[in-house]
């Protein structure tokens, strides 16, 4: 019984989930919303870092 | 392999010679037990001599014991532990009892299923219909080890007991919120009280959802219907709400922030409920909406076309006030089409 209770509300779960990053973090209190935003930010902040130190990298040779 | 009438005729019969004949004196009989949610099955009664309360034997689950592979004799010898178990320790019970209202509302319980799915067995059943749902009635008649027997209150036994429907269901609820209280609790942390992990470690959805059930988690959706509990939930949601029937055990509450339509969520209880709910405890392939300033607990699709409805109606009533106005004062429309310029307006 409890697998199933379990098993069913962590679906709703992650649809509720999945459903608040399809709308963009447009919730109240979207915590996750903008947790996900911190972390493409800081993503990107990586990318354009190594970027950079290629490009760098690139010049030095 | 024996068909299934083959394997309760002989399962009868040998649990008759075992019971009855033998120093037990157990009565044995066949019938078919009609229950709701699709899950009637042939049963065989066994009833202690002494006692007028018996035990249900579900053929249909032995036999499908046998189609995975058990030998008739393990099934058998199931059948009769279960059976000698209960005829040496049943309990004693009075069945007249059942018709002494004073006593038996203090026993009384509600639960909620489907009103579609369960329409045949409702017909014999005292019911209260909300929407697509149906509440019912129930009578504990025993507890042991934390677990409940009861009984369903038929409208023979309604009528046995002298009770209007309407007293019925005011009693079984006020008892139930007592008898069974309700348990209201954010989802991720009743996920993670579950799995036994720090709150933390589950998921937290957004917008927040909410559980609703009752502490034993069993069949408690109908904890939503309990005494003020739509006006509680309206401000741990902080005002209007939906609600999700996951399953005839809980239901969501989800704040109606205006994000996702009724239709989006009724394609998501339906998905669930045929991908990941069992068919015996599915409630529902609606949504529900709380509207907690008018307090109107409607079907989603209902709440969306009074909705609909309203902005009508208010869309009208500030045409005709436009209308009025510009009927007063003929010169600030002067040269212009009235009614189109109202129509451009809105």
């Amino acid at each position: 019984m409890k697998y199933f209770m379990t098993g069913r509300l962590a679906v709703y779960e992650r649809m509720m989930q999945d459903n608040g990053e399809k709308y963009g973090g447009r919730f109240e209190n979207d915590e996750r919303a903008g947790k996900n935003h911190a972390v493409q930010k800081d993503r990107s902040a990586q990318r354009n870092a190594v970027k950079a130190g290629d490009t760098h990298a690139r010049h030095q040779s | 392999m024996m068909d299934f009438k083959e394997f309760a005729d002989k399962l009868e019969q040998n649990l008759k010679v075992a019971l009855e004949e033998g120093p037990l004196g157990a009565h044995v009989q066949r019938h078919e037990m009609e229950k709701m949610q699709g899950q009637s099955y042939t049963a065989l009664t066994v009833v202690p001599a002494d006692k007028n309360i018996g035990m249900n034997i579900n053929v249909d689950a032995m036999y499908e014991q046998m189609q995975y592979g058990a030998s008739y004799q393990n099934v058998l010898s199931h059948a009769l532990s279960q059976a000698t178990a209960f005829v040496q320790d049943s309990p004693q019970f009075d069945v007249e009892s059942l018709t002494d209202y004073e006593q038996t509302r203090t026993k009384l319980f509600v639960e909620v299923v489907g009103a579609e799915r369960n329409a045949a067995m409702l017909n014999k059943l005292p019911h209260t219909q909300v929407e697509d749902m149906a509440i019912v009635y129930r009578i504990q008649v025993a507890e042991k080890d934390g677990e409940i027997a009861s009984t369903p209150v038929s409208s023979q036994l309604m009528d046995a007991m002298g009770v209007t429907a309407e007293e019925l269901h005011q009693d079984a609820l006020a008892n139930s919120a007592m008898l069974r209280p309700a348990k209201v609790q954010r989802l991720s942390e009743l996920l993670a009280e579950m799995m036994g992990v720090p709150a933390e470690v589950t998921e937290r959805s957004a917008p927040p959802l909410i559980v609703v059930t009752t502490e034993d988690k069993i069949k408690g959706a109908c904890a939503m219907f309990y005494p003020e509990m739509m006006n509680q939930l309206a401000k741990e949601a902080g005002g209007d709400f939906f609600i999700l029937p996951s399953s005839v055990h809980e239901v969501l509450v989800m704040p109606d922030n205006g994000e996702m339509s009724v239709e989006e969520l009724k394609d998501m209880v339906a998905s669930i409920n045929g991908d990941v709910v069992e068919p015996v405890d599915v409630l529902t392939d609606q949504v529900y909406h709380y509207d907690a300033k008018e307090r109107i607990f409607e079907r989603g699709d209902m709440f969306e076309a009074r909705q609909a409805e309203k902005e009508r109606g208010d869309r009208t009533s500030v045409l005709k006030d436009l209308k009025d106005k510009q009927k007063d004062i003929p010169l600030a429309t002067k040269g212009t089409d009235a009614k189109s310029k109202a129509d451009m307006e809105l």
